[in-house]
């Protein structure tokens, strides 16, 4: 009886010293990692339109699930030099390996590209997903396209899963772009 | 005395290295060792966890009951690895994006447990300093220089820069699972031979 309290509690210490660590170092770390990711968020919307202006949250598509396991995070509208204007759509979808965080950005009838921000996938396989040589296919992509991997859509190879996984949710949210704000702002 | 503390350090390059003797770890061993950069991040990371974890345990051993030990020592590698993500993740998000799970999953990786079991729990604070530093060490030189060859000839690149000429056709099977047992296969013949000949 004894030696389970004094087990229990050298287990209990430990386990509270070392959370107490944790939490000290996530309290430095987490505005860091909030700022690299803002950071990140921001050059992708850069890079996917390279004539933006501003782009500002549309609120009311905040966490929104559209089937299953596509959620969507948030919606950006951004303002392009010629007065037109695209959406950067932030959401969360299975890969392989777990969930797989993106932004799709879209304009007019198009895919204007995809970004990974955050993936679990097998690295040197699945992890292509976040490469250009990959993503640069989907740039213009209209999205009336099948966007069926192997046939419309190059796979990775190995990562056939990954693949159309991201295919899938380009599909999937351009679809819910298409019926909810693309027509709506018609 | 001097001497036997300097074979703690310099069995871990060779004779018992984790990687080409012991055999542990080859999970995340071949998973990173695609490219030099997360061979890199890799080492470092997980030389951290095993030097902080090993020398944590030397230190606590005495006050460890036996019968809950490997839970206290999961802490003390869940602990480090926590940090490293973290940390890697607030400074360095492209090195922590390409290593994907990997970082976590030092902490479930045999080497750490399998030291900190077999030889931190019945050894003294600077012979597991040794024995912490040796593995380490003999883990990241198998795993870059594995990473060196895979980079090189399976994509053409070294740290992402192109080597190789245009004309050069990547051996892509040693960028998958099997190329790499296959390398590893071939260090451990090499390593096996060298210290049969030695001996």
């Amino acid at each position: 009886m004894k030696n389970i309290i004094k087990s229990g509690l050298t287990v209990f210490i430990i386990a509270t010293i070392g959370t107490l660590l944790l939490a000290w170092v996530y309290s430095f770390t987490s505005p860091k990692i909030e700022e690299q990711k803002f950071l990140t968020i921001k050059n992708a919307i850069e890079e996917i339109f390279p004539n933006q202006t501003e782009f500002n949250e549309i609120p009311e598509y905040k966490n929104k699930v559209i089937e299953n396991n596509i959620n969507i995070i948030t919606i950006y509208k951004v303002e392009l030099q010629d007065g037109k204007e695209g959406f950067i759509i932030r959401a969360t979808y299975s890969g392989y390996g777990g969930k797989v965080e993106s932004l799709f950005g879209y304009q007019d009838q198009n895919c204007k590209g995809v970004y990974v921000l955050e993936h679990s996938e097998t690295p040197g396989l699945g992890s292509l997903i976040t490469s250009k040589d990959f993503t640069n296919q989907f740039i213009n992509k209209n999205l009336k396209d099948p966007f069926i991997v192997k046939e419309d859509v190059q796979a990775i190879t190995g990562a056939t899963i990954s693949s159309r996984a991201i295919s899938n949710a380009i599909k999937i949210i351009g679809k819910f772009y298409l019926e909810n704000i693309y027509g709506g702002n018609k | 005395m001097k001497k036997n503390i300097f074979k703690e350090f310099t069995k871990g390059l060779f004779k018992e290295n984790p990687i080409l003797i012991i055999m542990l770890g080859l999970c995340s061993c071949l998973a990173v060792s695609t490219d030099v950069s997360n061979a890199l991040g890799m080492s470092l990371g997980f030389s951290f966890v095993l030097i902080i974890s090993e020398l944590l345990v030397s230190i606590f051993r005495k006050i460890i009951p036996n019968e809950v030990r490997i839970p206290i020592f999961l802490i003390f590698i869940a602990v480090p690895t926590t940090i490293v993500d973290l940390v890697m993740k607030a400074y360095f998000p492209s090195l922590s994006k390409s290593m994907g799970v990997f970082i976590p999953l030092i902490v479930v990786n045999c080497i750490v447990l399998g030291r900190i079991e077999a030889f931190s729990y019945k050894k003294n604070f600077v012979e597991n300093l040794m024995d912490s530093l040796g593995m380490a060490l003999g883990y990241s030189w198998v795993i870059i220089v594995l990473s060196i060859i895979r980079e090189i000839f399976g994509k053409g690149t070294f740290l992402g820069i192109r080597v190789m000429p245009e004309v050069y056709q990547p051996m892509s099977i040693l960028t998958s699972p099997p190329g790499g047992f296959f390398l590893i296969a071939v260090f451990i013949a090499l390593l096996n031979g060298i210290l049969k000949r030695r001996s």
